[in-house]
């Protein structure tokens, strides 16, 4: 029972802590532009990122997955 | 190449001595990660050598607050009338020291990238953020995240992992 409580109580610091951290992302009209910028014209993935995909889908085929 | 897979953290890992150079990183992976699993307020991965952990990510929902615009720039964008846009949070990563400097860390972000991408057809987000602080910055810039004018924040619309991931190869 004890041992039970104690669960309970450190999951709810945890997910408090979590909360404040993560809380709702507020943006400022500045970022607003370049969110929204992003949101109607997304960028095509550039060249590193093309890159790292092929490296990760050899990792993949090597990791057995 | 190393090849050891990622997986859900588990109790079979190792997490106390695991070390990153970065304090804060290591002791959320050593005290917190553990109880906000539990919590169900992160999901984490790590990729292990057995109970050895090598790196870790973690990913939770998220959501980006859209305060109101001039009308006339919602009616030229057409933009959703959504207050929240919904969005998925890799908050954190970590590559051990030892295993640095191996291209680690862009494999477990393109795991992460993948998998929200995978989850983003069943419960939408819009884009990947994460938390770039300091030199982080320049390693998320490398690969197109894209960083707002204020703030440690950095994103990458999911189209463009949509783009590049496309059909997963299952």
């Amino acid at each position: 029972m004890a041992s039970l409580t104690r669960v309970s109580v450190l999951q709810r610091r945890a997910a408090k802590q979590a909360i404040a951290e993560n809380a709702v992302w507020k943006l400022t009209q500045e970022q607003q532009k370049v969110f929204i910028g992003a949101l109607m014209d997304p960028p095509a993935p550039n060249q590193k990122l093309q890159d790292a995909c092929k490296r990760f889908r050899k990792y993949k085929a090597s990791a057995g997955r | 190449m190393l090849d050891f897979p990622i997986e859900p953290l588990g109790p079979q890992h190792d997490r106390l001595n695991f070390r990153c150079g970065n304090e804060a990183l290591d002791r959320y992976f050593h005290e917190r990660i553990r109880r906000e699993v539990e919590a169900r307020v992160a999901a984490a991965f790590v990729m292990a050598d057995g109970p050895t952990v090598l790196g870790y990510y973690t990913l939770s929902a998220h959501s980006i607050e859209r305060t109101a615009l001039p009308e006339d720039v919602v009616k030229k964008l057409k933009l959703p009338k959504y207050p929240l846009i919904p969005a998925t949070l890799m908050g954190r990563l970590a590559v051990g020291l030892k295993y640095q400097g191996r291209r680690l860390g862009e494999i477990l972000l393109m795991d992460g990238l993948e998998r929200s991408y995978l989850h983003s057809n069943n419960v939408a987000s819009f884009a990947v953020a994460v938390d770039a602080k300091e030199n982080a910055v320049e390693f998320y810039r490398r690969y197109g995240f894209l960083q707002l004018p204020l703030g440690t924040r950095m994103f990458i619309p999911m189209e463009t992992v949509k783009r590049l991931i496309g059909l997963p190869l299952l």
